[in-house]
């Protein structure tokens, strides 16, 4: 009875298994628990969120966690506007890293004038946030319309802004680099009293808006649509051109929220290095949610757990101390690892030996 | 139509941009006049000879700093001084687009060739070149990987020195634990391997642990600051922080405030920082830095003599080092913070 039991329980843990692992959701996942294991593996406290103390003692939470999830906010909100643009244009747009820079140059000159040390805002903060989305919106419109509407291939078209970008943050600058009164830290850290950090809470924000969006209204079905046969859509009384605009447009405005949170970090912009290569890693949590680069179908939950996936990765690398040298083998063979298993062949190869070991449980069942 | 109009669209991109980088070449060559009237003695002398001497400098970035913006304006002013014709480029954090750049000096037959690398390495073909052209090659600020026929000379600063100095001074302090947190500047640059190089050194031999080592990109302060959170996150215990440039140690600074550790002169951590902007000095004073290094970028009149001496054919001292100070909260005074210029 008890043997016939266990039969029945490995039976039906097996079909759970297939189950999930046909779930789109189960690889991008697997790979960040996945992660999360090592690391406590390596170090047993590494869930660990304590409640501390700052030097003004206001309550912060300390811990891996929260650093990742706090941290991750750029990479996160950059990931829902790459999703959308990869789904519609079929490409990916290169220069985010560099119109970061442009919306660090204007949100840093809004705040403070042409001073470097100013002991108080030069505007209101609500000002420069405004300000910088707009800059981020403007020129997510200009790669927009190139693309959409001149069909330059997305990558070559953001290719100028690539270029560009950071020396056009530079110039926004005025060639300075102040560092804005203490004020603005607040969106980019704690605000004093609270102990959860300001991005993260950020964060949710974005991904519960982008979600109800995508439930809500016809972004989703549109994106998708132009992305898989853009004439189709069209023949159906889609316009895609103007789709392929407004999810350029969206990832502006993502641009500039992300923008605006990494210059709250530090109070201070850099626009030769804020966010270095940071197009690289939002295209590669794309990737790694499951989502193909060729555009069509897309899966934001799974790009949202890739970008999360891969800050887990740099943390991890930071906490180990991995030598300076070898931190980009590290990381590329760990993602050589993670992309691989997602290729068709690998998974085929997979998804077969569940199924074997699921038969030879129903064998088993049979000839009990 | 619509390719021709795309075509339009992006020429007009192309020329605005080009526009751009032309309006910022004239505002400098504005302020060189403005600066020979100003010094119209030395011009009259510099214009006596028939020809103005032509220096093609190939600068790191525009905007990367305080420190490059003082180091930038340091060349253009004793340049203007001395009457000398500036060409000056930058190389935006393009190690590539610097060597083209320095390439292309060369082929406008410059009198001679200054270069402040992004990279140590991968000089040598623009050296080589320099050589046949018979334009002399001169090294400033950061010390690249030639060998001694190469280059006519250098002024550098010796980052190595540098960090030999920061691990003296951590070293009279005898701490009861070292443990020892070092931020690196960009990996390959020369201000990195020689002050990274200098505390691995001193560590070995005092017996210091190193419990972190790693290069931020971009000397960044941001990543900086992140990565002592996750050390600090993950338990990683630690006394000294040896932050490569001003602006990494300032980020680590707010980690550890975010984390109610204390640093400084009276705080639990130790906090080595290098280059010593005017800012940085001032957070020394206030006993938030333990110490900073001086790494002195006022290069334009020492470039300006030494090309005064070839160009009278006197012998030079090849490879010259800057001097430079360090500043301990211990002894800093405000007079100090006061006449410093950037």
């Amino acid at each position: 009875m008890t043997r016939n039991n266990n039969k029945l329980d490995t039976d039906r843990f097996a079909s759970v298994l297939k189950a999930l692992s046909r779930h789109r959701m189960f690889i991008p996942i697997a790979f960040l628990a996945f992660l999360l294991l090592i690391n406590v593996f390596i170090n047993p406290s590494f869930l660990r969120v304590s409640l501390g103390r700052d030097s003004t003692g206001s309550p912060v939470l300390i811990g891996n966690l929260i650093n990742i999830l706090n941290n991750a906010t750029e990479l996160v909100i950059l990931t829902i506007g790459m999703t959308l643009v990869t789904a519609s244009s079929r490409g990916q747009d290169i220069s985010i890293g560099a119109t970061v820079s442009i919306v660090g140059g204007v949100i840093m000159r809004v705040l403070c004038g042409n001073e470097t040390q100013p002991t108080q805002l030069h505007a209101p903060i609500l000002v420069a946030l405004l300000l910088g989305c707009l800059a981020g919106i403007a020129c997510g419109a200009f790669n927009g319309i190139l693309v959409s509407k001149f069909n330059i291939q997305p990558m070559v078209a953001t290719l100028i802004l690539f270029t560009a970008g950071r020396s056009i943050g530079s110039m926004a600058m005025g060639g300075l680099k102040p560092k804005a009164a203490a004020s603005f830290g607040y969106y980019g850290n704690f605000i004093p009293g609270f102990p959860v950090p300001t991005p993260i809470l950020i964060t949710i924000g974005a991904i519960v808006v982008t979600l109800f969006a995508l439930k809500r209204t016809n972004l989703s079905l549109y994106t998708r649509a132009v992305g898989i046969n853009d004439k189709a859509s069209s023949l159906n009384g889609l316009n895609p051109a103007l789709i392929k605009f407004l999810t350029f447009v969206i990832l502006g405005l993502c641009v500039g929220i992300a923008g605006f949170v990494q210059s709250s970090r530090v109070q201070t912009v850099n626009p030769y290095t804020i966010v270095p290569s940071i197009e690289m890693d939002v295209i590669l949590a794309v990737a790694l949610g499951g989502n193909s680069l060729g555009g069509g179908k897309f899966n934001m939950t799974g790009s949202i757990v890739g970008a999360y996936t891969i800050q887990t990765l740099t943390s991890m690398l930071t906490t180990l101390n991995v030598n300076t040298n070898a931190v980009p083998v590290f990381k590329a063979v760990i993602i050589i690892i993670l992309v691989a298993i997602q290729t068709p062949m690998l998974k085929s190869l997979f998804v077969k030996k569940v199924t074997l070991s699921n038969l030879t449980a129903g064998a088993g069942k049979e000839r009990g | 139509m619509k390719k021709l109009f795309s075509l339009f669209l992006v020429l007009a991109l192309v020329l605005s941009l080009v526009a751009c980088g032309t309006k910022a070449d004239t505002s400098t060559s504005s302020d060189n006049t403005t600066d020979t009237t100003d010094k119209a003695e030395e011009t009259k002398a510099a214009d006596t000879a028939d020809v103005k001497v032509v220096v093609g400098v190939v600068q790191t970035n525009a905007n990367e700093s305080d420190w490059r913006t003082a180091n930038t304006k340091s060349f253009n002013e004793a340049f203007g001084d001395a009457g000398f014709e500036l060409k000056m480029v930058f190389g935006e954090g393009d190690h590539a687009k610097q060597i083209s750049q320095a390439q292309q000096l060369i082929q406008e037959e410059v009198d001679y060739l200054v270069v402040l690398g992004l990279q140590a390495t991968g000089w040598e073909d623009v050296a080589k070149a320099a050589k046949e052209a018979g334009i002399p090659f001169i090294m400033a600020d950061r010390k690249l990987e030639l060998s001694e026929d190469l280059y006519t000379a250098m002024v550098c600063s010796d980052f190595e020195a540098e960090g030999v100095k920061a691990v003296d001074w951590l070293k009279k302090q005898a701490l009861a634990v070292n443990k020892i947190v070092v931020l690196g500047g960009d990996t390959g640059s020369s201000a990195q391997l020689g002050r990274s190089k200098a505390m691995e050194d001193g560590a070995k031999a005092n017996g210091w642990e190193i419990v972190f080592n790693q290069n931020m990109k971009g000397w960044d302060e941001t990543l900086a600051k992140q990565a002592v959170a996750d050390l600090i996150a993950s338990g990683t215990q630690f006394s000294v922080i040896y932050a490569e440039n001003d602006n990494m140690a300032r980020g680590a600074c707010d980690a550890m405030d975010a984390a109610g550790i204390t640093y400084g002169k009276d705080g639990d951590v130790k906090v080595i920082a290098f280059d010593a902007n005017k800012w940085a000095l001032e957070k020394v004073l206030a006993g938030q830095f333990n110490l900073d290094v001086e790494c002195n970028p006022l290069h334009g009149p020492r470039i300006v003599e030494l090309i005064n001496k070839l160009e009278a054919k006197e012998t030079v001292e090849k490879n010259a080092y800057v001097n430079e100070e360090m500043f301990d909260s211990a002894t800093i005074t405000k007079e100090i913070v006061d006449a410093r210029s950037y």
